[in-house]
């Protein structure tokens, strides 16, 4: 099946850019400059370091736009199946995967960005750089049943997916991406009430070079938990139920 | 396929299948379709959401070498029926038994990319109707001869006719190996002398089918092509037997 589903998530980007000379690394120029610009910018309002801020920024939005993607997109993922779930008999993991799989692709293009951004400012992350992996499946794992339980309860409700934008909205604003935890001074562990924060630590962290808090690694590993075994049961409930709700 | 299943069959015993009707408010609303109640298909399920019932106490059974024509006027269920054996829709109440490998060929357009070029939708269509890489590479050659398309596979498919373009998604489609076959409505395509090839092509295809379900209006593509046939009639089995007794009935009654 993960040729299938492979295929599809390719074929999702080479659709979306067929006939243009740069193709997807359109997604690597746009957060270049996006990154350039906002460097410039917040680097100077918030008062840091073009080279403690601009990796952070980069990263932040690198890791932003995958678990968004993923969360946002994750709305949709049987709706946009329907032709799919009504002709052929297909698991609904499947779609899953291929959306998995294509926001997989597309951060890879948006890592060429940072690793632009290191070379000029000469950062090395390490051996700490190997704890991405971890962090990866970690945010994963958290995707996977997101999607799965956003997918089948958008399929019913289609009220559902405006909310999850504009929760996700929020949740970008809320989450240090533009700013750095630190500024919030004896308040930082705000930052910890939200969720996206060790999601997004899992993947910067490591590729910085520091080993992200073990407070982090627990949290983000009770929220896989949690979510699992929200998510489970509902799934088995009504995965039979999708086709009737497209 | 290496593995082809011997026993090749489909059971169904009480299948019955209800859509919900959701976005409903008021009662009133509820309390009128119910009084109308379409021939007694809107009701309430357990929960007192308002169901339309699609399908009705569905009890069938299909062996090796069935040919079944799917009859029946328009919301009947011939559709929810094969979605039903495709396993789509899982049966509301009832159970469903198949052995062997389901071929649907309920929307042979699936997975086509206008922006792909002719091979490489061979290659998507493949996919999509549950071909292996190897088995689509194994058969690429022959698709390719069969849309007699030439260079024009290595073009982009919005450049092709939609002639060419059916030729291209009905290649694919009849280029598998089905041990229960499910088609709605008979597939053809192209002009006169393509016509010719492709209902051959069809023919063969239903011989190595083991189970061949079809849904169809057309009458005498049915007592050409199939050996038995069954009647539905809002939902419910109306008449289930061979062409021969239950045909002529139904052409004196339509």
């Amino acid at each position: 099946m993960w040729r299938l589903w492979g295929t599809l998530g390719l074929q999702d980007i080479r659709q979306r850019y067929r006939r243009s000379i740069l193709g997807p690394f359109w997604l690597t120029l746009s957060l270049a400059i996006l990154v350039c610009t906002l460097g410039l910018l917040y680097g100077q309002l918030m008062g840091k370091s073009y080279r403690e801020y601009v990796p952070h920024l980069t990263l932040g939005f690198i890791s932003w736009q995958l678990i968004n993607g993923l969360v946002s997109d994750g709305c949709k993922v049987f709706i946009s199946a329907e032709a799919w779930i009504k002709s052929v008999r297909s698991p609904l993991s499947l779609f899953v995967w291929q959306l998995t799989w294509r926001h997989l692709v597309i951060a890879a293009h948006n890592m060429l960005v940072y690793v632009g951004v290191a070379l000029l400012l000469g950062i090395w992350c390490g051996l700490e750089g190997l704890l991405v992996v971890p962090g990866l499946l970690l945010v994963l794992a958290n995707a996977v049943w997101v999607m799965l339980l956003v997918g089948i309860l958008c399929a019913r409700f289609r009220d559902i997916p405006p909310i999850v934008s504009s929760l996700m909205r929020l949740a970008f604003f809320v989450t240090p991406i533009l700013w750095m935890p630190d500024q919030l001074g004896t308040r930082s562990h705000l930052a910890l009430f939200n969720p996206f924060t060790y999601f997004v630590e899992v993947l910067r962290g490591p590729l910085l070079g520091y080993v992200p808090s073990a407070a982090t690694w627990m949290l983000a590993l009770a929220v896989t938990i949690v979510g699992w075994s929200v998510t489970w049961p509902m799934f088995v409930r009504f995965r039979g139920r999708v086709p009737y709700w497209l | 396929m290496a593995l082809r299943v011997l026993m090749v069959s489909l059971h169904l015993k009480k299948v019955s299948v209800d859509f919900p009707l959701y976005g409903l408010r008021g009662r009133s609303l509820k309390q009128s379709l119910l009084r109308i109640g379409s021939g007694n298909r809107i009701g309430r399920d357990s929960k007192d959401r308002i169901v339309i019932r699609a399908l009705h106490r569905i009890s069938l059974q299909f062996e090796k070498g069935d040919r079944v024509g799917l009859i029946g006027s328009n919301g009947a269920g011939k559709t929810t029926l094969l979605r039903v054996l495709a396993g789509i829709y899982e049966p509301t109440s009832g159970t469903l038994r198949v052995d062997g490998h389901v071929t649907s060929m309920l929307n042979i357009r699936l997975g086509i990319d206008q922006e792909a070029t002719g091979y490489e939708n061979i290659y998507l269509r493949g996919l999509a109707m549950g071909m292996t890489p190897e088995e689509i590479r194994q058969r690429t050659a022959e698709i390719a001869a069969f849309t007699e398309l030439g260079n024009h596979l290595n073009l982009p498919l919005h450049t092709y006719s939609t002639g060419m373009r059916m030729r291209l998604a009905f290649a694919v489609a009849t280029a598998v190996e089905p041990d229960i076959l499910l088609m709605d409505e008979w597939i053809g395509a192209g002009d006169a002398s393509f016509t010719e090839k492709a209902s051959k092509r069809m023919n063969e295809l239903v011989e190595r089918s083991g189970i061949l379900v079809l849904a169809s209006h057309n009458a005498s593509l049915i007592e050409r092509t199939c050996n038995k046939v069954v009647l539905l009639d809002q939902g419910k089995v109306a008449a289930f037997g061979p062409v021969s007794e239950i045909m002529p009935a139904y052409r004196k009654a339509s």
